[in-house]
């Protein structure tokens, strides 16, 4: 009797995943992630994904996710600090990821606008709908990012080269 | 849940409008860039109002005289932000190369 809410729990965190999947992907890929390396640790990360077989564009976005804090960063810090402070932690943490970024050599503006996108959409989903919790967002942040990051690096470079070029970035 | 009461949309709204005021009279530039390390009106000078708006609420609690400071602030923050954190155009660079 106690699987159905289990499954419940899993289902609301697969969607909560997927949401912010879509946030920090789309917003990242048109903010010109995947179109040139910030730095040149994410040229390193780019140059090993295509020589194992991958997208070079889906690696500069791999290599600049990981050597600044941009959208996908911003994701989690934005339900984290939702988690604690409301709505308005959300905007504390839009400012905290704009410092990051600059410390990092990034402009900013993907980290910024992820993180309130993400603030809006956790507003909307979790104290306008009620259909989510704020946990199952940071639960699914970090399955959004294991999913591009760890587990079949070279496929999700391919997807992201892929969703760049439909997007019309590179 | 965000209360949207009048103290506080003052308190938000007045520091924004102080900030690009004030931004527009530091002569930032108009126009957006999203590839440029350099400040302009827009942006980052929305989110540090908001960013600080929120801090000081939990800290010190909200007025109209603190948002418009903090509209100050804000404004010659972003124009001083090139300044403090110099950026490079590697990405430019090496796709030339």
């Amino acid at each position: 009797m106690e699987l159905i809410p289990t499954i419940i729990e899993l289902i609301k965190i697969i969607i909560a995943t997927i949401i912010c999947w879509l946030n920090f992907v789309i917003v990242d890929s048109f903010f010109g992630l995947p179109k040139t390396p910030g730095v040149s640790g994410a040229n390193v990360i780019a140059n090993k994904i295509k020589s194992k077989g991958g997208n070079i564009n889906g690696g500069y976005f791999m290599g600049n996710i990981v050597c600044s804090p941009d959208a996908s960063a911003g994701t989690l810090i934005a339900s984290m600090f939702y988690y604690v402070l409301g709505f308005e932690g959300g905007l504390i943490g839009a400012l905290l990821v704009y410092i990051g970024n600059r410390l990092c050599n990034d402009p900013g503006y993907a980290g910024t606008i992820g993180t309130i996108t993400a603030t809006m959409l956790i507003f909307v989903f979790c104290d306008l709908l009620k259909v989510l919790n704020i946990e199952y967002f940071i639960a699914g942040m970090v399955i959004a990012i294991f999913t591009i990051q760890g587990f079949l690096p070279i496929y999700a470079s391919k997807l992201l080269g892929n969703i760049a070029k439909s997007l019309k970035v590179i | 849940m965000i209360v949207l009461d009048y103290n506080n949309l003052m308190f938000y709204g007045g520091a924004l409008i102080v900030s690009l005021i004030v931004g527009f009279l530091l002569k930032l530039p108009l126009k957006v860039n999203k590839e440029s390390f350099e400040s302009n009106v827009f942006f980052p000078t929305i989110f540090i109002v908001l960013g600080l708006c929120a801090i000081t609420k939990f800290l010190f609690g909200y007025n109209i005289v603190y948002g418009i400071i903090i509209g100050i602030i804000s404004a010659i923050f972003s124009k001083y932000a090139i300044n403090l954190f110099s950026g490079v155009d590697y990405g430019v660079n090496s796709h030339n190369n």
